[in-house]
């Protein structure tokens, strides 16, 4: 493992192809006791709990987490886009105008789009949903000029019928432009798009970032934790008492294995990894290192943060069919109102099923509508998995 | 003499009464029993809450494991038994030939066609099968007969012996999909490239819809209107019906939207009568 402020990469690493996206593996412990929990899982009846303890989090407020974990969840991605998109650019003439970026879903940041407007590029904004089966789309209503920014692809279509015509009605209009184009998709939604309308017949291979590993996590991380307002503040295991973002010598590298644990339960995507990572945070209620086993030397003055177990998160063992077709129409299409959910979603027209997915912590409120939370989405991902949905490629 | 020695023979033939211990031929069977009924109910239950993929596989194996769990008891309990010989053994099998024969022939039929049935696999636990009028899930396939849930929820028994004599339709075959079938029956005045279109995005839009199979609508034109048929596959079979209802429904909507106007099946029917 290297040390935490060691870089092996001085140069902002570029993204890779979508194909060769490998999510990080767990330890080996740690699968066989996955593995356990899967099998013991199998066996438990009804649903037993929910399967995010929040009260465990509410001893850290909402502003220390801000100010230790700083939000966006984006880490180097937007920089990592920019050292991919700019060399191509600059590679004239363009050997295919089209670059596509796949991305994990649960992006609250609109990635493509913030990078977009940092580099001052034309962004062509989806219709609003209301109006999306009627909208049509012409080259006229390109906005500006040079490069074209499609961010968030699955935002032009919805399914149901008569509305995949836009989504085919732009795809023929960047064709028929003249203009290199940046569009990106997210890893559902596009492998919806791939099949149910062969769209990578019109696009390049995708591209993805890298998948952010272990060693990946703990410099963003250490990096996210290296302000003013968080002087003294220490991240220890509540397990070993190993401050995990260790730059001293005494304490060595930091605790890898933590953060190994966490980018393959997080599959390699950072923004889900961002999110587990201040659910993991506690905050001692006592002051005097209760929670901890581990005979800890903590110096006067300093505040620790408490880094618990990653929780694993399983859906419970029978869960209804009409909460899978949910989270899978949300996983492609992102966020959806309840409404644009009964037309996407035929089986849930009855039910309050989504009323009890938002309260069980499985989605969550985004403006009028619902999303996968973003804490949620490996259990999801294995609950449709399981179930033999069709899945993103990653 | 004579008669002496045919009665030594015919004792022979089962062992001495003293030397056959019961006690071990109950807990063979006692056991066998009860290791056939965890089978039967422990692999349902995992397949059933374990991955899909696992399903068939868990399921196709409950008779496999049956079989060779009854096979070994009864190649255990004989020797106890019996006094085994090759004259022995053709005594036994001439006894039971003419007992089958006259008596058990079609309960002993179903039971090879049974055997035939866990080798040959032209249905396993969870495949959707049709035999004669009768459509549904195969729950259970035991050695005589198989037992089918249909989409009424009623429970079909079927003995094997009809392996024989009538066609078996497997719409899966072991697969975790099924091709479903919707079909519309439209007046012949319409846009027929537009409509076509339309019902294939009806399949598309579908929340069932297992995307990796291709969507298909073909049409042909009939005396009394055209007729629509999207083939598509459900990613579980289990959906099927929800599947085949919610592309009827949002069909029936996009024929409408398309000014066209459905015959209806009697009177389809009816014509083609």
């Amino acid at each position: 493992m290297k040390k935490v402020d060691d870089r092996d990469e001085d140069e902002t690493p570029s993204f890779i192809p979508f194909a060769a996206f490998d999510p990080p593996d767990l330890p080996t412990d740690e699968r066989l006791r996955r593995w356990i929990a899967r099998f013991h899982a199998l066996f438990r009846r009804g649903q037993e709990g929910s399967f995010i303890a929040d009260d465990r989090l509410q001893s850290n407020t909402l502003e220390r987490l801000d100010e230790v974990v700083a939000p966006p969840a984006t880490g180097p991605v937007i920089d990592e886009l920019e050292a991919t998109i700019q060399p191509w650019l600059a590679r004239q003439p363009l050997e295919r105008r089209f670059k596509l970026i796949i991305l994990p879903p649960c992006d609250e940041s609109d990635i493509v789009r913030v990078w977009a407007e940092q580099g001052k590029h034309s962004c062509l904004q989806p219709p609003p949903r209301d109006t999306l089966c009627d909208a049509t789309l012409t080259l006229e209503d390109l906005p500006g000029s040079g490069l074209l920014v499609v961010s968030r692809l699955e935002r032009w279509f919805i399914r149901e019928r008569g509305c995949l015509a836009t989504v085919r009605n732009l795809l023929e209009v960047l064709e028929a432009s003249d203009r290199p184009c940046v569009i990106s998709c997210n890893s559902w939604a596009w492998s919806y798009l791939r099949t149910a309308l062969q769209a990578d017949a019109v696009m390049p291979p995708g591209m993805i970032f890298k998948p952010f590993d272990g060693p990946r996590l703990q410099r963003w991380f250490a990096e996210l934790a290296r302000n003013d307002l968080t002087q003294g503040v220490r991240f220890r295991s509540s397990a070993t008492g190993k401050d995990v973002l260790s730059r001293d010598a005494g304490d060595g590298d930091g605790d890898g294995e933590f953060f190994a644990r966490l980018g393959a339960r997080s599959r390699g995507i950072p923004w889900v990894a961002w999110h587990l990572w201040r659910r993991s945070l506690r905050r001692d209620r006592d002051g005097g290192g209760a929670e901890t086993t581990a005979k800890v030397v903590v110096e006067p003055g300093e505040e620790t943060l408490w880094i618990a177990a990653l929780d694993e998160l399983v859906l419970p063992g029978e869960h209804p069919q009409s909460a899978l077709l949910v989270f899978h129409a949300l996983l492609i299409h992102g966020t959806l109102t309840i409404e644009e959910l009964r037309r996407t979603v035929p089986a849930i027209s009855q039910s309050n099923v989504v009323s009890a997915l938002v309260m069980s912590g499985f989605l969550e409120r985004d403006g009028d509508g619902v999303r996968c939370r973003a804490a949620a989405y490996p259990a999801i991902r294995q609950g449709l998995s399981k179930a033999g949905y069709p899945k993103d490629g990653l | 003499m004579a008669g002496d020695s045919g009665s030594d023979k015919a004792v022979k033939l089962i062992n001495d009464f003293q030397d056959i211990s019961l006690g071990k031929i109950v807990l063979i069977v006692i056991g066998t029993w009860l290791a056939i009924a965890a089978v039967r109910r422990v692999i349902p239950y995992l397949a059933a809450r374990g991955p899909s993929q696992a399903r068939l596989y868990l399921l196709g194996a409950v008779p496999v494991i049956r079989l060779l769990l009854m096979v070994t008891a009864v190649f255990w309990v004989i020797p106890i038994i019996f006094n085994i010989t090759f004259q022995n053994f053709l005594v036994i099998a001439g006894a039971a030939s003419v007992a089958i024969g006259f008596a058990f022939k079609d309960y002993v039929s179903s039971l090879i066609a049974g055997v035939v049935a866990i080798v040959e696999r032209p249905y396993r636990p969870g495949d959707w099968v049709k035999i004669g009028d009768d459509y549904g899930e195969v729950i259970s396939v035991g050695l005589r007969s198989i037992r089918l849930n249909t989409a009424d929820d009623n429970v079909i028994t079927v003995p094997h012996l009809k392996l024989w004599t009538d066609n078996i339709s497997n719409s899966n075959d072991g697969e975790p999909t099924l091709q479903c079938v919707a079909d519309f029956y439209v007046s012949p005045r319409h846009d027929a490239v537009a409509l076509r279109s339309a019902l294939e995005d009806v399949a598309l839009t579908s929340a069932y819809l297992d995307y990796k199979h291709a969507v298909v609508v073909v049409l042909k034109e009939t005396p009394f209107g055209t007729h629509y048929r999207i083939r598509a596959y459900p990613f579980d079979f289990r959906d099927q019906f929800l599947f085949v209802s919610d592309l009827t429904i949002r069909g029936k909507d996009a024929i409408a939207a398309h000014g066209a106007y459905q015959v209806t099946s009697g009177v389809a029917y009816s014509t083609t009568a």
